[in-house]
């Protein structure tokens, strides 16, 4: 098939939408129907992610499938979508993610399942908006359209604190992202100052001349959007609370919360856009990842909730992602996406052995578990599995996406490396002082024995697994792909910073920026 | 049948086929009854060491310069210039280990079929142990860093999981969390190392890194690559100070800690080592802390050893100390002779837990050796094999752990002057004492226990003649040339270590002894507050110094190796005098009450538990929950409350948004995108 007729991009984002409306529209009623429909446009998505990945040229680290029309001419927005090495695993760890949502919580009870579904949908769709975006005003539509589902699948269906933790979630997100919206004006006035052209399409943004001056706050608008998104130290308090108070069955934690768009959005939009920025303000950066990286680990130790303990360990993983992407070598590009596609499975396998704890036990409290083992013995291994991906066991994918940022954190600098690294250490700690807590010693005395994981369940979390197994043992599937791209990007960066040495840069970073040169100048040996 | 070289293309098959059994057990396990889940469980480690064998037969056939072999399985993480290939090395030191390990598991194997019989775990439990075999054989046949660490991760994963795996104890849920956690610390530190050696070399591949390591880093940059990865080493082999974690691995069921804590992946340090000698040898420095290292470990750990009451916990400390031995054979400058006693010592070992394992069944899991005696006439098959792996692991002549420890100590009279020495043969004769201490406390005097008594089967029995006869020919693959041998084991191995043979210079220990002359006092004071033999090794030493200058080389090593198994049997005969000849006068007691500082030290394992205690474990849980209460909860989160209460404030000011800024932005952002579509 000529894949220039069939606009399979576009099929992958409308599909999920379209259901979605349906569901809204038609099927409000009927819980089963829109159950079924939802799953199978899941797992349609998936077939088309993997059809996407069979056609998708590794060697090519350029954009593929574009696709581009008019949308708003007048304003020079378009809907230009397209795919590359780093998206490409952003988009299909998006639908194998929302098909597991679907699974989990496949017998969840409670009111208006159908719209529960039609939401999960809707969040598909957004998510795979924002990773096909190339358009910033597309992406910025789709960026805030992700949180309407958010907004709901947590508010309506969420834990007892719910309405605080969505208003949180919602506050921390839309302000920041309204800062964000103010500087893609600024930047489409620029650009139209500078090129004479009003245009949305960051191909053509790219290499934008800013005048200094307004380079700073812009950038650091952006840099604060993502940055409260992916969520980075000190921004992250909003996520462990969306985390805690999100349903248990731990739909909405593997695909809202844990799909890293922060973090991806740092590399398509930050990077490319504001290269010098982002070159110089990296000292900074990675200092909050460090911190992100360390705090998260150690906070994780002090959790008593299974859930929020989840989701520190996720600001803490978080923290390596972005010291990945701010090393700006190739290992560190490609062990940054690696890491993002490897959390959301590792992380969302944990997340959902806790929901079905949750739904045996009726609790994520750790002080009243323990001794789960003796009655779920498969339960047990999963979660043990899931753990010791989790904690970067070789040959599971973790530890992929975490030497690689190792060795690029290294390449850069001493300091860098051996702080990042030592959170190995920190991350067994809480990972399996907590699976002692919930699984080993004696239970308490109950009156009926829990019932071990069903067959449904069972395969849930069989998926993730056999994912996290081939990908950690055979990651040159992902890393062929990823690194073109990786490097196209890098070399994006490299050229741009080359540029703007000659034309100066902000007094505020003057500081930063020489000690950084200094740093680089002394490599390590 | 494969012939000839093509049989080196199945090499993979060696870790492989435990993976199977692994994957079997852990999947259909459950359903398949005992039986099949040993067959499956011992078998394919059987098989492993067939293929093994079959290995080692057409590889000794080939011209020593051809024995390295290396096959590449595909590539595995490839980013930018980083390569690592999951690649297999075998050269004769993988050769040696991978015979050893399979060999040993399979014993292992098939005494814990009737070990663990009872068990309602033995699916479980088989699948971890072929797991562990399946990871131990990838560590030993790596060909470049990233897949030893692999296997080095994997064998901790397995340790952790056994160590728990009666999880229902809450000391096994805590000893495996100790154990994981602090060798992942050590961990950290080879990680570092092996980053270290990437951004040097630019290549984690063993040949190429090993090639000529001195052209590409300088004595300095060595000296840091070596350390790291020796702090690896020290996790996981449990040297002072990482060492605490293997005394409480003893929670794991006892075969377990034959194959795991005592025979193999305690000995991956020694490997690692081993495997990286080119590059300690550009470093004198790292030598010399390795061996200072292993030496402190083997003498604190021994003396540990002498006080402990519970069975396998000394043999635990007496692990320790072997391996300690072992160190201070590759600090001072002899990785063959460290070879030699890691798999002597992993018989002997081995034989020894086996032994204990056979005594703890039997008396209903007491561990406890004052609540024996007596057992030699109730088990005597026990305790005839027991004794053989005691008399090994003391160094008695003639036996396995005789050859590889006077190779150790030879080495470090001349490599590491007489004042090490000195101190590595008290710890010999303190090895004689404490092993015998089992012996005579539990297996002679008067019966002190009442259960019934379970005697051990043949499955437990056949291992266990089995490792007595290693235990007792083991050494001879490594008989030195003084006694007329031909030391097999160093000249395999020589090709994989170079030049690091130990060089008989008299030179360095004639000054060593002008050194240990003025020091003599001290080491004198010291060993008779150490032990209580102290005086008579002191006098021992002195007699060797004066008279070791002028003779030749070769009596050299006679007379030491005369010391040094006076000194074993010394030990020995102590711990007869103490615990049988003295009968009621209790001589024991009386010593611990005169010497109680050195009892109390000894007992409590010099403190280090609760120095980390105090230091590490409680300070961070304290800062950790500091850090949520005190940070996340009271700033950051108060600053954002702050933050978004005053906007709400705003927002409620203007008219019109009573309904809560959130819907109202929610209401206008739908608004506006469904505006923005319909443009279209």
């Amino acid at each position: 098939m000529d894949v220039s007729s069939w606009p399979i991009l576009s099929v992958l984002i409308l599909l999920p939408a379209a259901g979605a409306v349906f569901i809204f529209v038609v099927l409000q009623q009927n819980e089963f129907l829109s159950k079924l429909l939802a799953f199978l446009i899941s797992v349609e998505t998936v077939v088309l992610a993997v059809f996407l990945f069979r056609r998708f040229d590794p060697a090519d680290g350029e954009m593929q499938f574009v696709e581009k029309m008019d949308w708003i001419p007048e304003f020079g927005a378009s809907y230009h979508v397209g795919v590359d090495g780093i998206s490409l695993f952003m988009v299909m760890i998006t639908t194998v993610m929302v098909t597991l949502a679907m699974l989990s919580s496949w017998d969840q009870k409670g009111r208006g399942q159908a719209l529960f579904y039609g939401f999960l949908l809707l969040l598909e769709a957004g998510l795979i908006g924002i990773f096909l975006a190339m358009d910033l005003l597309l992406f910025y539509v789709f960026w805030e359209v992700m949180l309407i589902p958010m907004y709901f699948l947590i508010g309506v269906w969420g834990g007892a604190n719910r309405r605080y933790a969505t208003l949180k979630l919602i506050i921390y997100t839309m302000g920041a992202s309204l800062l964000m919206l103010v500087a893609i004006l600024a930047l489409y006035f620029y650009h139209h100052a500078q090129v004479g052209e009003y245009t949305f399409d960051i191909t053509k943004l790219y290499g934008t001349p800013i005048p200094p001056e307004v380079l700073l706050p812009m950038a650091l608008a952006f840099f604060v959007a993502f940055a409260v998104k992916s969520p980075l130290f000190p921004f992250h308090t909003w996520l462990t609370d969306a985390h805690a108070e999100a349903p248990v069955s731990g739909a909405v934690d593997i695909t809202g919360l844990l799909i890293k768009t922060g973090a991806y959005a740092l590399l398509r939009f930050l990077l490319p856009l504001f290269p010098e920025f982002s070159m110089s303000f990296a000292p900074i950066v990675v200092a909050m990842a460090l911190i992100a990286n360390l705090y998260g680990a150690m906070l994780a130790a002090a959790q008593n909730d299974l859930k929020r303990l989840i989701a520190y360990a996720s600001v803490s993983h978080v923290g390596l992602v972005i010291l990945g992407i701010f090393v700006f070598n190739v290992q560190g590009i490609d062990g940054a996406v690696f890491m993002m596609v490897s959390i959301a499975l590792c992380s969302g396998g944990l997340f959902m052995v806790v929901g079905m704890i949750y739904k045996r036990s009726g609790t994520k409290d750790i002080s009243q578990l323990g001794g789960l083992w003796k009655d779920m013995p498969v339960l047990a291994g999963f979660f043990m599995f899931f753990v010791v991906a989790s904690v970067g066991l070789p040959g599971l994918s973790n530890f992929v996406g975490e030497f690689l940022i190792f060795v690029g954190a290294f390449k850069v600098s001493v300091l860098y490396g051996v702080v990042a690294a030592f959170v190995m250490v920190l991350t067994a700690v809480y990972l399996l002082w907590m699976f002692w807590r919930v699984m080993l010693e004696k239970a308490p005395e109950r009156a009926t024995p829990w019932r071990d994981l069903s067959m449904a369940e069972t395969v849930t979390l069989t998926i993730p697994a056999i994912i996290v197994v081939v990908i950690g043992v055979y990651p040159k599937i992902l890393l062929d792909r990823i690194e073109p791209s990786a490097l196209k990007l890098l070399g994006q960066v490299k050229k741009e910073t080359a540029q703007m040495d000659d034309l100066g840069r902000w007094k505020s970073l003057r500081l930063v920026e020489r000690l950084k040169e200094v740093k680089r100048d002394k490599p390590w040996r | 049948m494969v012939e000839g070289r093509e049989i080196f293309n199945l090499l993979w098959l060696v870790p492989a086929i435990p993976l199977f059994g692994a994957l079997f057990n852990c999947l259909l396990g459950y359903r398949a009854g005992n039986l099949v889940v040993s067959i499956v469980g011992c078998g394919s480690i059987g098989l492993s060491f067939l293929l093994s064998l079959c290995i080692f037969r057409v590889f000794y056939g080939l011209p020593v310069e051809d024995r390295q072999i290396e096959l590449c399985l595909f590539q595995w993480i490839v980013s930018g210039d980083f390569q690592a290939p999951l690649d297999l090395l075998l050269d004769p030191l993988s050769m040696v280990m991978i015979t050893m390990v399979s060999g040993v598991s399979f014993l292992i194997h098939v005494y814990s079929v009737g070990y663990m019989a009872n068990d309602k775990c033995f699916a479980r439990y088989f699948f971890y142990l072929n797991l562990f075999v399946f990871f131990m054989l990838t560590l030993v046949l790596a060909g470049n860093f990233l897949v030893l660490y692999i296997g080095w991760e994997g064998v901790g994963l397995c340790s952790y999981l056994l160590i728990s795996f009666w999880y229902e104890r809450r000391s096994a849920a805590a000893a495996g969390l100790k154990a994981f956690v602090v060798t992942r610390f050590g961990d950290f530190f080879f990680a570092l190392g092996i980053i270290l050696i990437f951004l040097q070399f630019g290549s984690l591949h063993f040949c190429s890194v090993f090639a000529n390591p001195g052209e590409v880093i300088g004595v300095s940059m060595a000296t840091w690559i070596a350390l790291l990865i020796f702090v690896g080493a020290v996790g996981k082999s449990a040297q002072v100070p990482l060492h605490t974690w293997l005394p409480d691995a003893m929670e794991a069921p006892t075969p377990v800690s034959a194959l795991i804590h005592a025979a193999t992946m305690v000995t991956a340090g020694v490997y690692l080592v081993a495997r990286c000698y080119p590059i300690f040898e550009l470093s004198p420095f790292s030598l010399q802390v390795v061996a200072i290292v292993g030496l402190l470990t083997a003498f604190i750990s021994a003396t540990v050893a002498l006080v402990h009451t519970d069975i396998k916990k000394i043999l635990a400390f007496s692990t320790i100390s072997q391996l300690g031995h072992m160190f201070l054979a590759l600090g001072v400058g002899a990785p063959g002779a460290a070879i030699f006693h890691l798999l002597t010592h992993a018989f002997a070992k081995a034989l020894l837990f086996l032994g204990s394992g056979a005594v703890i069944h039997a008396l209903n899991d007491e561990m406890d050796i004052r609540k024996m005696g007596g057992l030699r006439r109730y088990i005597p098959a026990t305790f005839f094999t027991f004794t053989i792996g005691a008399l090994a692991m003391s160094g008695v002549p003639g036996l396995a752990g005789f050859f590889s420890k006077d190779a150790i100590l030879y080495a470090t009279f001349v490599n590491g002057g007489p004042l090490m020495w000195a101190l590595i043969v008290i710890t010999a004769s303190m090895t004689g004492f404490y092993t015998f201490r089992i012996i005579f406390v539990a297996f002679f005097g008067v019966k002190r226990w009442d259960v019934h008594l379970h005697a051990p089967g043949k499955a437990m029995i056949l291992p266990l003649v089995l490792l007595a006869l290693l235990a007792i020919t083991g050494g001879y693959m490594g008989v030195p040339h003084v006694l007329g041998g031909s030391d097999r084991i160093s000249e395999f191995l020589s090709p994989v270590f170079g030049n690091a043979e130990v060089h008989g210079s008299l030179g360095s220990s004639v000054e060593g002894v002008a050194l240990a002359a003025e020091e003599g006092g001290v080491v004198e004071g010291e060993a008779a507050e150490g032990a209580p033999q102290g005086t008579e090794t002191a006098e021992g030493i002195a007699g060797v110094w004066e008279t070791g200058i002028q003779m030749s080389e070769k009596s050299l090593e006679m007379l030491l190796m005369l010391v040094s198994a006076v000194m074993a049997l010394g030990g020995i005969g102590l711990a007869f005098y103490f615990y049988v000849y003295s009968g009621g006068r209790d001589v024991p007691t009386r010593l611990s009450e005169k010497f109680r500082v050195a009892y109390s030290i000894f007992t409590n394992g010099w403190y280090f538990d609760a120095l980390y205690k105090a230091v590490f474990v409680d300070p961070y849980m304290k800062l950790s929950t500091f850090f949520l209460k005190a940070v996340d909860v009271a700033v950051i989160d108060n600053i954002v409350r702050g933050v978004a209460g005053s906007l709400l404030s705003a927002g409620n000011i203007l008219p019109g948004l009573q309904l809560g800024v959130v819907r109202w932005y929610a209401t206008v952002m739908v608004l506006g995108a469904i505006i923005i579509i319909l443009y279209i």
